[in-house]
């Protein structure tokens, strides 16, 4: 019944894509208002599909009906009901058909808002491009992703959802990368209808601002939350691991952000036209191979729940299409976007040459991310053997550029457009250059010559960052008017200001923890029997007790009890109560750290294994008891502090201003 | 800047992503082929089978690593609680019927009337089914989930292991063939 229904939804939905957009593409050359009104309902028509079809595959998984192959396999009526609803979309098609319905909802957003800030021929064809884009996928999804496939005879219980999966931050993780994943087929479809088109404006960017600072700010919140939720429950002391599946999240992540500065410039210059263009089919275009292809079997990846080569095909296939497409498109149309008469002249040392050059770093940093990830499979195809690359590459081709970049923020940001005149001069550059050269100067001081980059990282850091303090600080008068009034101007700031300061201040933020983290970092390893003690990382470590077989709601566990105390004893004892954690369907062990965190510094302790005492052959061995790892992480909260304030900048940004009207 | 040479600069991206698309391509028809990524070849492949002796699900009788010996035999492991094990087990009823293997079942942590009902629904391809209840021997075989099965040949020596249900392009594709070659 749930089967059946849910594959009529599915259906109504491939059909309402298909129809939007021939008849999008039909109204708009035509110029007929009716038929694009039409393209429009037709958008609507899609997301009242694609949502009663999840909303079905939801109700399958509440009521575990196990008739469904999709629900035997990832639920289990022992599940809480939270993780039974994340279930759905913690597998492949479940996931697919979200990624559908949010398709669907950018659509329907962009018909249903008012037309004022935007050519109507143009949104008739970005809605059509939309269309295009979902009718794609949900023929993917009903031929070789199908949720609703039934069983003929249900089995007693299903399988269980990967226990990696569940944990309430995760349960909404993949929806906000979703949400910024497809958030970038907007800026897509309608840098494409304008190629179509053939238009030389900037329209496209203004049509699709929203939608773009929409997706970045879910985009940023999503990697961040990736992050965090892999430091704190996977329990192996870091929060970047280089994965193809995270870099897949970060390499759309970067090419947004680029695409972000680069259609602001365009819009404001009117030049870079073609850059702006190439980087939101880039964006999207990434974004695409991060939802499908490190999940078909093409990578490897720890992420590897759901491989499968017939849908890599597939989706490769729809991929070429959108790409290939939208590039051969490119090929042929951008060539036009630029002509020389009417191009503005700026100096050299200007915003928008800063923006370019910053972008350049960024794409620098972006291309080295997708070598290393795609460098694997081309190693292999030219037949050279078979190899991963780790961290050390990605740390040493990533690094150098973004810190180029964030030398480039301050004083770009701070630049007027068009015309330089003399930086050095500006009183709030001379205060974050001192303040820049004081820390670092200091640090030297400290740690000495051999850690250059870290010394580097937090100059460069407390440059943009002291930057940024300054320009906000001189744009609501901070000491020139009453304190008041100060803060009374922050809610009437401009939000394109207030954003970028946000997140420039966010980024300064993340690079001293990064920074922070990667150098004072340790790691200490004992085996504790209960009652012992040791001294770890500066504190006397001991093991107080240890719970086994306890139960959890849908694991069972053993918990240790340590006393933590400092050796020099003047912090307070710390009890910590890391977990090893046991799901049994389907079965898996995860250790789940115990993390107090005493200013910027976290202590991060797990319970790794319980040693019996003799090996596999039968001897005895010489250490019993737990394995205890004890890190200590300076500064490690501030990477995720720096990723908020980006994700708080990027919602300001779609925020309206306070009580003043936008001037432009 | 010239305008071909401009034309070409715009030109790069597609050649770019044709290039990286063929990769992708090219890396999927391996995947297909069950070549996929993170498959690690089964450190037991070329080993003898590990020692063991199991009670069945009939009563009194044993199953023990000597039966494998002398013939060639397909070790399945399942369970009657795995949707996976519901979709490969026509598949298995088929090659029951050949006489140029030996099907062996090992009941992955599940007890025995159970099983022995599932099989009395679906049919029992297997000439005797070891209990895995402890899941000792699965640990010993290194599964990784179930359905997994070993084709073993005549002297007791492990010659091809596969993670999940069975397909028919595994089957006509690696299995067949190897038992063919491993009964010459």
């Amino acid at each position: 019944m749930t089967a059946g229904l849910g594959q009529i939804f599915l259906v109504v939905g491939c059909f309402a894509a298909l129809t939007q957009a021939i008849v999008c593409f039909v109204g708009a050359g035509r110029h007929s208002d009716r038929l694009m009104r039409l393209g429009r309902r037709a958008a609507i028509a899609q997301v009242a599909g694609f949502s009663a079809a999840f909303a079905a595959l939801i109700y399958a998984y509440i009521v575990s009906d196990f008739r469904l192959l999709n629900v035997a396999l990832n639920s289990h009526t022992d599940k809480p009901l939270l993780y039974k609803i994340s279930g759905v979309w913690g597998n492949h098609e479940g996931s697919m058909l979200l990624w559908l319905l949010i398709l669907a909802l950018f659509g329907a957003f962009t018909a249903l808002r008012k037309a004022k800030d935007m050519p109507e021929e143009l949104r008739a064809r970005a809605i059509g491009v939309q269309g295009l884009l979902a009718f794609g996928f949900a023929l993917y999804e009903l031929a070789v992703s199908n949720p609703f496939l039934a069983l003929d005879q249900a089995p007693p219980n299903g399988r269980g959802l990967n226990p990696i999966l569940q944990d309430p931050g995760l349960a909404l993780h993949p929806p906000l990368l979703y949400l910024g994943y497809v958030g970038c087929s907007m800026p897509f479809s309608f840098a494409v209808a304008s190629l179509i088109e053939g238009r030389k404006d900037c329209a496209w960017v203004t049509a699709s601002r929203r939608s773009l600072r929409a997706a970045w700010t879910f985009l940023t919140l999503g990697v961040v939350m990736g992050s965090l939720w892999a430091y704190t429950t996977l329990g192996w002391g870091g929060w970047w691991a280089w994965d193809p599946v995270e870099n897949a999240s970060l390499l759309p992540w970067l090419a947004a952000t680029a695409l972000l500065h680069i259609a602001f410039v365009a819009e404001k210059r009117e030049i870079m036209k073609g850059l702006a263009v190439f980087l939101a089919i880039l964006t999207f275009s990434l974004s695409l191979m991060g939802t499908f292809l490190v999940r078909s079997g093409a990578l490897s990846s720890v992420h590897s729940f759901a491989t499968d080569p017939t849908r890599g095909t597939f989706v490769l296939a729809v991929m070429a299409l959108a790409t290939g497409g939208a590039l051969a498109l490119f090929a042929w149309r951008a060539p036009m976007l630029t002509n020389s008469q009417d191009t503005p002249s700026f100096e050299l040392l200007s915003r928008e040459t800063m923006m370019l050059v910053a972008c350049l770093a960024l794409a620098l940093a972006l291309g080295n991310v997708a070598l290393g990830t795609l460098y694997p499979l081309a190693i292999e195809a030219f037949q050279l053997g078979r190899v991963t690359v780790g961290p050390p590459y990605f740390n040493l081709v990533f690094v150098p550029p973004i810190l180029a970049m964030a030398a480039i923020m301050g004083p770009g940001a701070m630049l007027a457009w068009g015309r330089g005149g003399a930086i050095i001069l500006l009183p709030k550059f001379r205060f974050a250059s001192v303040v820049g050269m004081f820390v670092a100067l200091a640090l030297w001081a400290i740690e000495g010559s051999q850690a250059f980059v870290t010394i580097l990282a937090m100059g460069l850091a407390a440059w943009l960052f002291a930057g940024c303090l300054v320009d906000a600080a001189e744009r609501i008068q901070l000491g020139k008017v009453h304190l008041v009034e100060s803060l009374r101007k922050i809610p009437q700031m401009s939000r394109t200001r207030a954003a970028l300061l946000l997140a420039h201040s966010g980024l300064a933020v993340m690079i001293v923890g990064v920074a922070g983290s990667a150098a004072w970092s340790t790691d200490e390893v004992k085996r504790l029997q209960t009652g012992e003690t040791a001294v770890m990382a500066g504190y006397r470590v001991t093991l107080k007790s240890v719970g086994e077989n306890l139960k959890g709601p849908n694991y069972s566990y053993t918990r240790g009890v340590f006393e933590l105390t400092h050796e020099d004893g003047d912090e307070p004892q710390l009890a910590l109560a890391p977990e090893l954690r046991f799901y049994d369907s389907p079965p898996m062990a995860l250790a789940h750290a115990a993390i107090h965190t005493r200013w910027l510094t976290n202590l991060y302790l797990v319970l790794a294994a319980k040693n019996e005492g003799e090996n596999s052959e039968g001897q005895n061995l010489s250490h019993k008891g737990y394995v205890v790892h004890l890190y200590r992480h300076p500064l490690t909260p501030l990477i995720f502090a720096g990723g908020f304030m980006m994700t708080a900048g990027g919602i300001v940004s779609s925020t309206r201003r306070g009580n003043k009207k936008k001037k432009h | 800047m010239s305008t071909r040479l401009r034309f070409a600069t715009y030109a790069l991206p597609l050649v770019a992503f044709a290039f990286l698309a063929a990769l992708f391509a090219w890396r999927l028809g391996l995947a297909e082929r069950g070549m996929t990524p993170d498959l690690l070849p089964s450190p037991l492949i070329g080993r003898t089978v590990p020692t063991f002796d199991l009670e069945t699900i009939e009563e009194g009788k044993r199953l023990t690593s000597q039966d494998l010996k002398g013939k060639v035999s397909l070790v399945v492991f399942f369970a009657s609680w795995c949707p996976e094990c519901q979709i490969e087990h026509p598949q298995l009823i088929e090659l029951g019927k050949r006489s140029d293997m030996t099907l062996y079942g090992m009941a992955y942590k599940d007890p025995s009337q159970k099983m022995a009902q599932w099989l009395a629904q679906r049919g029992n391809p297997y000439v005797a089914v070891g209990q895995d209840t402890g899941r000792r021997v699965a640990m010993d075989f290194g599964v990784y989930a179930v359905p997994e099965s070993y084709l073993i040949d005549k002297t007791g020596t492990i010659r091809l292991k596969h993670t999940g249900a069975l397909t028919a392009d595994f089957i006509d594709g690696e299995l067949l063939p190897l038992v063919a070659e491993l009964n010459r």
